[in-house]
């Protein structure tokens, strides 16, 4: 589990989700760096972000982001659980997430900080994010974040300042 | 509620009881967090034919339980079959369409677009499905994802984001600079 995590809130009204989820990831590794910086290095305009000119950018920025690839859920899901389930180096990991049947929505970007596997069929398992569009942590049992995050395409990436 | 009731409102363009069976159905699709896109050539072929048997097929039985006790009548009847395949099949078909086609077009938008970028329902357009490309706080459709019966993008006929971008603001897109970390 990721400790010592702070949450924090993109600004109202704004589409800075994935540029505030980096921020949180590099305070929590102890740099110094404010959102407007991370947002110049994501490309981020009045329209947002493109993921990956955001990814480019933040690398170019010379910050190190590892992708994780699996193309089935069980597999994504189990690379996710080994680095925020890691118990000598637990690491927040950056998703996005999708809800299915609401249209006037994007991808949004949240972190990840815990999860626990399903103990048997029935059960869907926990998941703890922290979301920044209200700034706070949310806990999911009932397995409709496995979904979103499926639905998004099971993306999800580890920062390294 | 008599039978005879219950056929005169499926014959009817409004009717309280069969829209409330409509809302029921898709109520239980829609709080079903199991529900996954079709991703295998089996289940995309023929217009996602075999996935959407297989997830209504598992619909099933909560959906002729809601439809029964909305329509207080047994739920293995004959009622319940007929409305079901009259007027609310049609319309999880359509969600479960939906739900397929959003994925799809999803996955394109959001390798290219921006995350304000939201997508509406598909519309058919001759043999394909036309999903529209919303911002936020524009009104009109900025754009347009193209896709066939099976999910795959048409992209000479779907949006770039430099057309999004000329749309939105009017001009020819110029990427911004990356600026070096410091």
């Amino acid at each position: 589990m990721v400790s010592h995590f702070l949450p924090l809130r993109q600004p109202l009204g704004s589409n800075r989700c994935f540029p505030t989820t980096v921020l949180a990831i590099l305070l929590w590794h102890g740099e110094t760096v404010t959102l407007e910086d991370v947002s110049e290095w994501c490309l981020e305009d009045q329209d947002g972000c493109v993921l990956d000119l955001a990814l480019d950018g933040l690398r170019e920025a010379g910050i190190d982001i590892e992708e994780l690839i699996a193309h089935e859920e069980e597999e994504a899901r189990s690379q996710l659980q080994s680095i925020v389930g890691s118990e000598e180096e637990a690491q927040p990991v950056i998703v996005t997430l999708k809800n299915p049947f609401l249209p006037v929505t994007g991808d949004h970007a949240v972190v990840v900080l815990h999860i626990e596997m399903p103990e048997n069929e029935e059960s869907t398992g926990v998941v703890e994010y922290m979301d920044p569009l209200t700034g706070e942590i949310v806990r999911d049992e009932k397995g409709r974040f496995w979904q979103y995050w499926g639905y998004a395409g099971l993306r999800a990436f580890v920062i390294h300042p | 509620m008599s039978a005879a009731k219950i056929l005169t409102d499926l014959n009817s363009k409004v009717s309280p009881d069969i829209d409330g069976c409509i809302e029921d159905a898709l109520q239980i699709v829609q709080t079903d967090v199991t529900l996954r896109p079709p991703k295998t050539a089996n289940e995309r072929q023929n217009g996602f034919a075999a996935w959407l048997a297989k997830e209504q097929a598992k619909f099933w039985p909560a959906i002729e339980q809601a439809i029964a006790q909305r329509l207080s009548v047994v739920p293995a009847s004959d009622i319940v079959q007929q409305v079901y395949v009259q007027q609310v099949q049609v319309e999880v078909e359509k969600l479960l369409r939906t739900f397929a086609l959003r994925y799809y077009a999803g996955l394109w938008v959001s390798k290219r677009m921006g995350d304000a970028v939201f997508l509406q329902a598909p519309e058919p357009q001759g043999d394909y499905w036309c999903v529209s490309l919303g911002v936020v706080n524009y009104q009109e459709s900025v754009g347009q994802v193209i896709l066939d019966s099976e999910g795959h993008i048409i992209e000479e006929q779907s949006t770039t984001r430099q057309q999004l971008l000329e749309r939105l603001h009017g001009q020819p897109f110029s990427p911004s600079e990356t600026t070096a970390r410091k």
